[in-house]
Formats: C-alpha cells, structure tokens, sequence
C-alpha cells in the first residue's frame, strides 16, 4: 500500500502513500485510514481496497500506459534508451504514467517536437535539450518516445 | 531542484524570515547565535506538532519570545523579488545589488531559503531609492502544483505590490520564457534580465534583447552578473517595469503539463523571433573537461585526479606540513612557553616547569611517506607539566587552580586553543578552500553522476551526492541541504548517513593526523570500514524504510573557472562560522575535562566507563573520557584521542587507535548537528536516530577490536 500514488482532491498534489503525512505519535496510526496530504495537511480518507483494485483493472485495460507500451512493442516506435551516443531525435512524446514526471521533463522544455541529442548513456543518459544538459535515470529515458530528427 | 515543502517536515514556513542560520550559508556574525536559534526553532517546532500555537495559547515561553518578525507585516519600502531558473545567478545578483553575501556555487539549489536585504538604488531620473530585495529559491515550474513553486508562491502573496524581476539564463532562453509566460498571468509588474551573456557568447548564440521586449512588454536589461555588468541598468529598468502583454496570459490545456506544452509552443513561436545560435564547430576545452568529467572511464579517471589532488592538499599539505608548522612551530614552541611564564607571572605559587626540546619541520610533502624537508627549527621550551617545589597555602591553591585551568594539562590555552587553531584550523581552510573550488567549478552535479548507481543501493540517487559531499565540511550544514531531495525517505536516509559515516572538517583534520601513527594499510582499511558502514547502514536503511525514491533528473551546469573572489569570500565565510561555533565549545569541552579532573571524578567516569571502553574495545580506561565529550562533539573526542595516540610514549597501540578512529567516526557529529536533525524531522526521529548512532557506534568498534586481535593472533 506504501507505493500506492495518491493525489490529493484539495490541492492535486500527487505522492505515494507513505509520504503521507501523519501527527506524530498518534495512537491510531496503524489502523486509520485517513492521508494527509505533505502539500496542504487535508485530510481524506484511501480508497476501500476493492475499489482500488478494481480501479487499477480499468486503468489497466483502458490506461494510455499500457497502451503505449503496446505501440512501442508492435510499432516499433524507438525511445531515447535506443538511442546511441551522438544520435539527435526528435521527442515524439512522454509516454509515462505519472503526470508529474512528464511535467518535470517539460519544465526542462523536453516536451513532443523538441530536438534533442543523446551525450552518453553510461553511467547514466545525459542528454542535450538547447543549451541545457540533463541526466536521466534508465527508466526515465525510456518513457520518452523519439522520432528521426528532421 | 525542488524546494521541500514548510509544512510536511520543517513547520517553520521558509519565509517567515525563520530562525535558523546556518554557518556558511546565509549571513556573517549570525553564527555563534546558532545553538540558542536551534533550540528555539525545534520547540516552535515542536509546538507546532502538538497543534498548539496556531491555536493561540499554550506555546513554551521561550520559544514565544524567540519568534522572528511576524508574517505580515506592512512594507515600508517596495520591495522587488527576484525569480528565476535554478542556477542562473539570482545570488550574485542578489549581492550586486544589495552588497550583501550570500552564498553562491556552480550548481542548482544554493538557495535553500528566503533572503532578504535592504539596498539603496539609483533609478536614474526617478533619483535615488531604498528598496527591499528578495532572493528565492530557483525553480523551473510556477504551476500551483509544483513543490518548486509553493516558496515563491508565498512570497508573491506576501509582497502584493513586489516587482518581479525574473533573472533568466540567456543561453537556456526556453526554460526562462517558459516561467515568464507562467508569470505573465499574475499581471505583476515585470523586469526580464538575461544573465549570462558572455556564456551564450562563447557558445555562438545571439538574443534580440529589444525585440524580445517588444514582443513581451516588459524591459529586458542584459547582464553579466559575475563580473558586475548590467546591475545599474536593472536598476534604471525597475522605474519602468510593467504587467507583460495580456495576450501571452491566455493558456489552454488539461493538466500542468498540457498548460506547459502549450505555453512552450508559445516560447518556440518567441525563440524563433528573437534567438539564433550557430555552435562553434570545435567544442571548447571547457566543454571537452565537462564532457569527460561525466564519461563512464574517463570520469573515474578523473574522479581519481580529483581525489588524488583533494587528499594531497587537505591530507598532507594542511593536515601535515601546515599542522606542524602550526602546532610546533608556533604552538608548542611560541605561544605555550609565553603563556606559562605570564600566567606564572601573574599567579605565583612553588613550583618548576619541566623543559623539553621541540623541532618544527617545514616540510612539502610528495608522497604520504616522502617529503622534501625545506626548513627545520628546535628551540628548548618549557612544558605544560611541573613539579611543586613547596607546601601550598589557601592562595597558593587558588593560584595553582587558575594556573592549571590556563596551562595545565587540560588547559584553555594549552589544550583547547591549541586544537582549535593549530591541528583543526589549517585543515578546515585547506578543506573549505578546495570544496569552493569544486562547488564553482560544476563538477559536483557530474560526481552526481557518477556515483548515482552506487546511491541506488542505499535508497538514494546522485541529488544526494551534494549534501553528502557537503557533510565532509560540516554535517550540520549538510542537514540543512537534505531540503533538496525531493521525498521524506531520501531526506532521512540522508541525514541519518550523515550523522553516522560522514566526518565532518574538523573531525577530519584530527582523524587525519591520528592516521600518522597507522601503517598504509591500517588507514585504507579505516576508508573501506567507513564507506562499508555507511552502504551497509545505508542500504538496510532503505530496505526498512518504506517510500519511494524520486526520480533522477538533474540539470548539469556548464564547468566554469571559480573566481578567485568568490572562492576567498565564501571560504571566509565558513571559516568565520567556523572560529565563532567551534572555539566556544572547545574551550568549553575543556572546562567540563578540567573540572572533572579536579574533582577527581575522571577517574570514576573511567571506572564506570570501564567494562564497555576497557573490556569491548579494548582501550586503556583513561580514554572513556574521549567518549564522555565525544556526545557532545565528536571531533572533540577525537582531540583527545590523538593526544593519547601520539607523542614520545604513546598511551594507545597501533591496533587500539584503529579501533578508536573507527568508534569516534560513527559517532554523531555533534549537539548542534542532533538539534538540526530535530528541527528538519522531529525530535522523535532526532532520538530515534542517537539511540542508534551510538550504540551502533560501540557495536561496530567492538567488533573491529575482537577481529584484529583474532586476526593478528592467527597471523
């Protein structure tokens, strides 16, 4: 339950179940249900398990996840973890599940139809978006779907 | 770089003008306040928990009068707040501005709270005006969702009628626009400076300044705020400084990141007008050592240089030639000799001092073995040490009592300020100086790189490399900074490698000079035991602790030559801090020795001390008092284990210094340093975290002493 992503209905901050916030020392921790949201202390109750589970079926059949990790196999579509050193691409688009990661990357200006080049892969993907050099983990480098560059 | 949020873990508000400075970050002269501002920072802190002073009412009286300036308050002067992408120069600025120092580096997120100061400008023919500066913390998202935003956010409510002067990067002009076009639906009055124009220069690029204010309608000044240019053209600019063009207000889009998008088609459309670059077609030397600097062989090569360099210049030229030349050469040979013969002067009772012959050596050092001597000096000197030479009346008593608190062996002059000037100083400015270097220089964020797989393991990934690095100066600092790693766990995890495995400067500088008395190999095998430690605790830590790791996206800045200026400044700084929190505490560490030894209560504390310290490390009895002030700072433990490990007739053997180095290592820093824990996590976790440390701290030394002895038996 700890790695569950919630997002706060008050302020629509997005974080995990065990970032939540609790009164320390509260006596009734391990059997409340309530969140607290580490951006604006609201509290709201966790989904009931079977919803959650349920939840997680429809978003599995109908997530643009899952989806797009479909494409990539069939398509063959190519993200930046194919890249090899010195290739510029194109950014297609950012194919992750969690909004605030893809809002991360966009605030770098690495959003679909910017030009980048990948500077190295190891120890870790270092790319060039302009003038700016980012460092990515593995994981994140492939959740982002690339084209050839123009 | 994300700023953590005020209420989830530090309940101080970042920008209630808050309690706590830390030594070498914010202000001069703040720092010797510093314990007295930790204790009322964690009681507001804890308050806060309870739920109690926002209620009104039942807060601690001590914290109550403590509590800086209140949130709201009407602002006499206007004010201008300066915004910006981290790393881009809102500090120097800052300073330009304001001719006050804050403390700038070559990597993002320097800025770790709200700054303040007043500065008098001339606005040319709007004659010559105070104004109030703001400098925040960089941040690349201004959506009301991003944690980056939630301080400036603060702030721009706070300051109704502020100025905002975005301070932009001119080489990464798309990020900048982006957060000018997010500041453009506040409708505030706006000043755009792109700074950073000799590097967008170098680089082949061009940006049309007028026409980008045209398009914009705000000024945009051009600046180079390292080197002073442009800061009275902002200033000129400021009397002219209007709410951006209505039209680029208007966003569609879903979510944060749909609204960016959009808005970033919008910068592109703004680029396309107003920027062009053609990169040179040899990349500089700069870029190239940038470039290998982070590359998978080259960079631990590098890596290695950098060690290699690191240790020779803290290691050996500051922890041994300067030490030598400090604590003999002036010391023991100048300074202690005229202390003992004015105190004798002025406090007379039967006695004679016994003299000893002491050689100073000035030696540059070439290898840790090899040396190149370059000058030598022995003098015959007076030591601390003495005989009665008659009977001692009630003045004579009272005479010997300030003499022995002056000069004896556990002395103020001749033990607290000797450590504190001669073996810690020279090695805390080597250490602050060559840490300048690397902060301005950017390689740090590539380190980050570098070792980003290996901080896998422990929970962590290469954002942490900062504060850890960081806590090589001052762990207590370094607390502070865990306020750049995004979720609690990393910040915990942080802390707590921190305060068990990372020696800090001070600490440093005494475990390097007790490593004289230890083979090459006792002293690697130190290295490896620490860093073992520290992956081992680590990793555990992560296993248990439950929450996510954030995701490793980190900026690199360009690798650019330190300014020799900003180096000095900001290593004066520490320093200051340094000689204001330290000095205090030695001295006062030394009165608690001095007053046990008279009251002949070290000798107990020995006995009692004597199953763990005697039987489980194996350490003569007398070092339980090394233990006793190690709680409250361990470099000052180590002080007095050095004395017993070195000199003619050493109390310790090879095997037992090892075993104290590793015991006095895992200790935590210091008071200061477990009163920070509290502020940044609770007193709950601050407890939890000792309760570990120390214990741990024995376990580990107690195992290092029965595998030796087992081993050397064997061998």
């Amino acid at each position: 339950m700890d790695d569950e992503l919630l997002i706060c209905p008050f302020c629509g901050h997005e974080f995990f179940a065990a970032d939540s916030l609790c009164h320390h020392g509260c006596p009734l921790s391990p059997i409340c249900h309530l969140h607290r949201c580490p951006s604006c202390d609201y509290e709201f109750p966790g989904r009931p398990r079977s919803v959650s589970w349920l939840r997680r079926l429809v978003h599995r059949l109908s997530g643009e996840h899952a989806d797009v990790c479909r494409q990539t196999a069939a398509d063959g579509l190519r993200t930046v973890g194919d890249l090899t050193s010195g290739e510029r691409a194109r950014v297609l688009r950012l194919a992750g599940e969690k909004a605030s990661r893809r809002n991360a990357l966009a605030v770098f200006g690495l959003v679909p139809g910017s030009e980048i080049e990948l500077v190295e892969r190891q120890p870790a993907y270092v790319i060039r978006v302009g003038e700016t050099e980012l460092a990515l983990d593995a994981e994140i480098a492939r959740e982002i779907l690339i084209e050839p560059a123009a | 770089m994300r700023v953590p949020e005020p209420s989830s873990l530090s309940p101080l508000p970042l920008g209630e003008g808050l309690g706590v400075r830390v030594p070498g970050f914010p202000s001069l002269g703040t720092a010797s306040a510093l314990p007295l501002r930790l204790v009322s920072a964690t009681l507001r802190a804890i308050a806060r928990r309870r739920g109690r002073d926002d209620n009104g009412g039942e807060m601690p009286s001590a914290a109550a009068k403590l509590l800086p300036f209140p949130a709201a308050e009407p602002e006499p002067v206007p004010a201008v707040l300066l915004v910006g992408n981290p790393n881009v120069g809102k500090s120097v600025l800052f300073k330009n501005l304001t001719n006050h120092y804050v403390t700038v580096s070559n990597y993002p997120g320097t800025t770790v709270e709200v700054i303040r100061a007043k500065a008098r400008l001339d606005f040319g023919a709007g004659g010559v005006g105070e104004v109030e500066v703001i400098d925040s913390p960089g941040l690349n998202d201004l959506t009301p969702h991003s944690d980056d935003a939630r301080v400036t956010r603060r702030l721009l409510e706070e300051h109704p009628g502020a100025t905002v002067v975005q301070v932009a990067d001119a080489k990464n002009l798309r990020r900048a626009l982006l957060l000018t076009l997010q500041l453009a639906e506040l409708g505030r009055p706006m000043v755009l400076v792109l700074n950073m124009l000799d590097e967008l220069a170098e680089r082949g690029g061009h940006v049309d300044a007028a026409r980008l204010s045209e398009l914009l309608g705000v000024p945009v000044v051009t600046a180079v705020a390292v080197r002073r240019q442009g800061t009275r053209e902002i200033a000129l600019a400021l009397a002219e400084a209007r709410p951006p063009a209505a039209s680029l207000a208007a966003v569609t889009g879903g979510d944060d990141y749909e609204k960016n998008r959009d808005r970033l088609a919008r910068v592109h459309e703004l680029m396309a007008e107003t920027y062009r670059i053609a990169p040179p077609r040899h990349p500089t030397l700069k870029v190239r050592l940038g470039f290998w600097a982070m590359h998978p062989v080259k960079g631990f090569l590098f890596l290695g240089a950098v060690l290699a360099f690191v240790f020779w210049f803290v290691g050996l030229l500051g922890a041994g030639t300067l030490v030598d030349l400090l604590e003999t050469g002036l010391f023991q040979q100048r300074v202690q000799p005229a202390a003992i013969r004015a105190v004798d002067a002025v406090l007379p009772f039967p006695h004679v001092h016994g003299v000893e012959t002491s050689t100073a050596t000035f030696a540059l050092p070439l290898t840790p073995i090899h040396e190149l001597t370059v000058a030598e000096a022995s003098r015959t000197v007076l030591s601390p040490a003495y005989e009665l030479t008659g009977e001692l009346g009630t003045l004579a008593g009272l005479a010997r009592f300030f003499h022995d608190f002056l000069v004896g062996d556990y002395g103020a002059v001749t033990m607290a300020l000797s450590y504190a000037l001669a073996i810690v100083l020279p090695i805390v400015v080597t250490f602050f100086l060559v840490f300048s270097v690397l902060e301005d220089s950017g390689y740090l964020p590539r380190l980050s790189i570098m070792l980003n797989r290996l901080f896998r393991l422990m929970g962590l990934n290469g954002k942490a490399v900062l504060p850890m690095v960081l806590g090589l100066g001052c762990d207590t600092m370094a607390t502070m900074t865990t306020r750049i790693l995004e979720t609690r766990k990393e910040r915990v995890v942080t802390t707590m490698l921190l305060a068990l495995a990372v020696p800090c400067s001070a600490q440093l500088g005494v475990l390097l000079a007790m490593m004289a008395s230890l083979s090459v190999v006792q002293a690697l095998a130190w290295c490896v035991l620490i860093a073992g430690v520290m992956l081992l605790v680590g990793w555990l830590t992560a296993r248990r602790f439950p929450g996510e790791t954030s995701d490793f996206i980190l900026e690199i800045p360009p690798l650019r030559r330190p300014q020799a200026r900003n180096v000095a400044v900001k290593t004066l700084s520490r320093l200051n801090w340094y000689l204001q929190e330290v000095i205090p505490l030695f001295v006062l560490g030394t009165a608690v020795l001095f007053l046990l030894d008279e009251l002949r209560l070290l000798g107990a504390v020995a006995r009692l001390g004597e199953p763990l310290v005697t039987g489980w490390l194996g350490l003569p009895a007398d070092t339980a008092n090394a233990f006793l002030v190690g709680f409250m700072r361990r470099d000052f433990g180590a002080v007095y284990l050095l004395d017993a490990a070195t000199g003619p007739s050493p109390l310790l053997s090879p095997h037992q210094v090892f075993v104290a180095m590793v015991t006095i290592t895992l200790f935590m820093p210091c008071f200061a340093n477990f009163l920070m824990i509290a502020k940044e996590h609770g007193l709950r976790t601050a407890w939890k975290m000792a309760a570990f440390i120390f214990p741990f701290a024995f376990l580990v030394g107690g195992v290092v002493n029965h595998v030796g002895n087992w081993m050397s038996g064997h061998g």
